[in-house]
């Protein structure tokens, strides 16, 4: 094998923080490469050096034998290297072409755009890539599944031999997730070198030839994937045994049933859900994205509220007509999207950390807040959940996806409630800090806590649920207890759209990812 | 970590008082009264203090309203209308014979149902704030030329009236206009910092959808905001007809401009969720001394925009610096 990258002592800080520390490792033409780390491992950093959007501090990098000055993202994009952002850098209200070719439109008579040129070499590269979406389509319009893979392909328009893909699947759902790996096999089969960030290992253990992993910016490991296994990765990755969260079997005791929702329904997104939630327990909630799960979770805490059906709390029947009623009943949620929905980003993690308790009034006195009393809330609770800042006072735009998460679930706990909704606890959160997570929320249950937890992730909802709820299409398919739970299970009641019970022919429509493979 | 708080504690006062967005501007001011007291004579006496005094605080009243509404992530450009419909309504309705505290109370009631109608317009019709409060900037000063037709309304008070008091008498020698203002400049602060509304609005302007999710009323808070903007700016006007005896219908007349330029000039940040009463106040007074300053040094009045104009952009780029060389890691 030839080598196409070859990254040699790269150093690079920023002030107050040394990102990245003599890096140096090979990637090997035709491979498909991953780049695992913690948050904070430096992988983004160096993937920005490769991209030429950083200079690297000290040393230097061998592209295809030569040596590789980079001027910026375009430089690097001429030169045969592009760069697939995590966050979509797509304007919604463009066209589909316009987005694929924005900043190097076909022109024609020198100012004019080449329309009809751009449409049909966007068709050419939709199609390369196997997928059937109209050029003309707004881009607003496509799920964000279509709109990452038009990502990819306005990263394709350069012809790039090395294409770097920070962390792709971090918002999409495993379905959606193996489209996206068919394209980088087809990629990967036309001579295309790819350097593949990601968080979840089996998908890298499955996609992937080679892995580096990175820790505190330094470069600890490149290894075929071939020659290790996920434990092993995950402990170059955090630099000790992770203290693996095993599942726990529910005692069995019949606690009283907390939240009870009968027929829930918005005519929409989700219809005819039923559920019982009892005190002390976990309840997973699996399925598809856009299945209606974060949908159904907004619905019970108001936001808004459901068109049909009841719910019941301690056995007496509550109307919640806005998210306000809810928390003042006892019901919290964890939103979906920290930043977009859980977080005040311009403000401190303090002031964050109070806003709900501060809310329902637990912190004040006529009005005005009790200074006293909400600096041992946030010290307790920075204490308690290990949220690591500088100072309370730290924007909280500022910490790790995980302590921002952490954040959030300390906002809502500080509310005291008696049913908390936790949508996706650990997307985009470090290995250390997801058993940290769920160790916490263990602890919640088992202070009698009720749980209701959405995620996307199959092992997480394995791991922490007592039993499993799946949705699909907008209505229950179905509960799995905690004996009979397994990935196959999962999957089977989520994607299987036309599975009638007892026929034993039915199969999934797609292998998911071979579940077995792991484990 | 446990370490924290303790950390906090620690800083030293230095490092926070350079991390505050308000000393620079404090500085500017503190710079631009030492260079006008050396090269401007007539600028360090009493009296031209005390005047200065009372010409920033009609402004800077205004200020107050209007930072909470840029807070939340609006702007209230009918804050300069309702000022001069409230000055010109309040003296009508006392020359139509009302006492003094009912004209009053209805002048500021109308003013009140301006901001209700421009909350009402973001929040229910969903209506970027720019839309209505052009909209109301343009009804009111019509109305206040209805009612006045284009005449002033003098003589609706016998001269010696307590009236009068408001707006051109004093106490301890300071001028009433300006302990009306500082003393609505320590309420709201004390709002905006200590109170859970304001640090609601904190929430609302830096992220709408969370402060919704975390249960706060959300469209509560941003109408009461624009009903408190028109209000301050109802009573800059009625202060104002005290202190002139008199009400025309051009009474601020293009103040949104000068009060928004305050609230910049004090840091506030129109996309929302950032500014403090200290800030803005300082930037009313830094205004009023740049205006007062220029005329004193003999500048040419028609360039006094080019320097309101400048000093805009420089406090916000001074900003930007402080933000970028604190925050960024």
């Amino acid at each position: 094998m030839t080598v196409l990258l070859s990254v040699q002592s790269i150093s690079k800080g920023f002030p107050g923080v040394q990102a990245l520390r003599d890096v140096t490792f090979e990637v090997e033409t035709g491979t498909v490469h991953a780049i695992m780390g913690e948050n904070g491992a430096g992988k983004s950093t160096l993937m920005q050096v490769i991209a030429g959007a950083l200079k690297p501090d000290s040393g230097r990098l061998i592209f295809d034998g030569e040596p590789l000055t980079l001027s910026g993202t375009r430089d690097a994009a001429a030169k045969g290297i592009s760069i697939v952002f995590q966050e979509l850098m797509l304007a919604g209200n463009l066209s589909v072409a316009e987005n694929v070719f924005l900043g190097v439109e076909p022109r024609a008579a020198g100012v004019l755009v080449a329309r009809a040129e751009m449409r049909t070499r966007t068709k050419a590269a939709l199609a390369r890539m196997g997928i059937a979406i109209d050029p003309d389509q707004r881009l607003g319009e496509l799920t964000i599944a279509q709109q990452q893979l038009i990502e990819i392909c306005k990263s394709l328009v350069h012809d790039p031999r090395l294409l770097i893909l920070d962390e792709p699947t971090s918002s999409l759902s495993e379905a959606d997730a193996l489209v996206l790996f068919r394209v980088v096999h087809d990629l990967k089969a036309n001579g295309v070198t790819i350097l593949y960030i990601s968080h979840r290992m089996r998908e890298v253990f499955e996609n992937c030839d080679t892995v580096t992993v990175l820790r505190d910016g330094r470069h600890v490991r490149t290894v075929r994937l071939a020659e290790t296994d996920q434990d092993e990765v995950v402990r170059l990755m955090v630099g000790r045994d992770l203290a693996g969260v095993q599942r726990v079997r529910p005692t069995g005791a019949e606690r009283p049933i907390v939240l009870s929702v009968r027929d829930l329904g918005d005519d929409k997104r989700y219809n005819g859900i039923s559920f019982d939630l009892r005190e002390g327990e976990i309840v997973g909630l699996a399925g598809l994205i856009g299945a209606g799960r974060s949908e159904l979770a907004l619905g019970i805490f108001g936001a808004p509220p459901p068109r049909h059906g009841s719910i019941t709390l301690d056995g007496k029947a509550i109307t919640i007509g806005k998210p306000g009623d809810a928390m003042r009943m006892g019901i919290g949620m964890v939103p979906e999207d920290r930043k977009q929905q859980g977080l005040v980003l311009g403000l401190g993690v303090g002031t964050n950390l109070t806003l709900s308790a501060m809310g329902l009034g637990h912190i004040s006195s006529l009005g005005f807040v009790r200074p006293g009393d909400e600096s041992r809330m946030i010290r307790g609770y920075v204490d308690r959940f290990r949220i690591k800042t500088p100072s309370v006072e730290q924007l909280v735009g500022l910490l790790s996806g995980g302590n921002q998460q952490k954040v959030v679930l300390a906002k809502w706990l500080a509310t005291k409630p008696r049913v908390l909704i936790v949508d996706e606890p650990t997307r985009g959160v470090d290995v250390g800090t997801k058993a940290e997570i769920y160790t916490l929320m263990r602890e919640l249950a088992h202070d009698g806590l009720a749980l209701l937890v959405i995620s996307s992730d199959l092992p997480e909802v394995l791991t922490i649920s007592d039993r499993i709820l799946v949705m699909r299409g907008g209505v229950l398919a179905g509960e799995i207890p905690f004996d009979e739970a397994s990935e196959e299970r999962i999957m089977a009641l989520a994607a299987l759209e036309h599975a009638e019970p007892g026929d034993p022919g039915a199969k999934p429509p797609m292998t998911y990812g071979e579940a077995e493979a792991r484990s | 970590m446990s370490g924290a708080t303790e950390d906090q504690g620690r800083r030293s006062f230095v490092s926070r008082a350079l991390r505050s967005r308000e000393t620079g501007i404090i500085l500017a001011l503190i710079i631009m009264v030492i260079g006008l007291s050396v090269f401007a004579p007539d600028f360090a006496t009493p009296d031209n203090f005390l005047n200065d005094s009372r010409n920033f605080s009609f402004v800077g009243i205004v200020v107050l309203g209007q930072a909470m509404v840029m807070i939340t992530g609006g702007i209230d450009l009918s804050v300069g209308s309702v000022w001069g419909l409230s000055a010109v309504s309040s003296a009508a309705l006392m020359n139509a014979g009302m006492g003094t505290i009912p004209a009053c109370v209805l002048a500021l009631l109308i003013a009140a149902a301006f901001g209700l109608f421009n909350g009402l317009c973001v929040t229910k019709l969903r209506m970027p704030p720019f839309v209505p409060t052009l909209a109301t900037m343009s009804i009111a000063r019509a109305l206040a030329l209805v009612i006045t037709r284009g005449h002033s309304i003098d003589g609706f008070r016998p001269d010696d009236s307590p009236f009068f008091n408001l707006g051109g008498g004093a106490i301890f020698g300071l001028p009433n206009p300006f302990i009306i203002f500082v003393v609505l400049s320590v309420i709201a602060s004390l709002v905006l910092s200590r109170s859970v509304y304001g640090r609601q609005l904190y929430a609302v302007g830096g992220n709408e959808r969370a402060a919704r999710l975390t249960g706060l009323e959300v469209d509560r808070l941003k109408i009461s905001v624009y009903v408190i903007s028109a209000v301050l700016a109802g009573v800059a006007g009625i202060i104002e007809v005290s202190y002139l005896s008199s009400a025309i219908s051009n009474q601020g007349l293009g103040k949104e401009l000068s009060v928004i330029a305050a609230a910049v000039i004090g840091g506030t940040n129109l996309t929302g969720g950032e500014g403090t009463i200290l800030g803005v106040f300082i930037g009313a007074v830094i205004l009023e001394v740049l205006r007062n300053g220029l005329v004193l040094l003999g500048t040419d009045a028609y360039w006094q925009g080019v320097f309101v104009g400048s000093v805009i952009v420089l406090a916000v780029f001074i900003d930007q610096v402080r933000k970028g060389f604190w925050r960024t890691r």
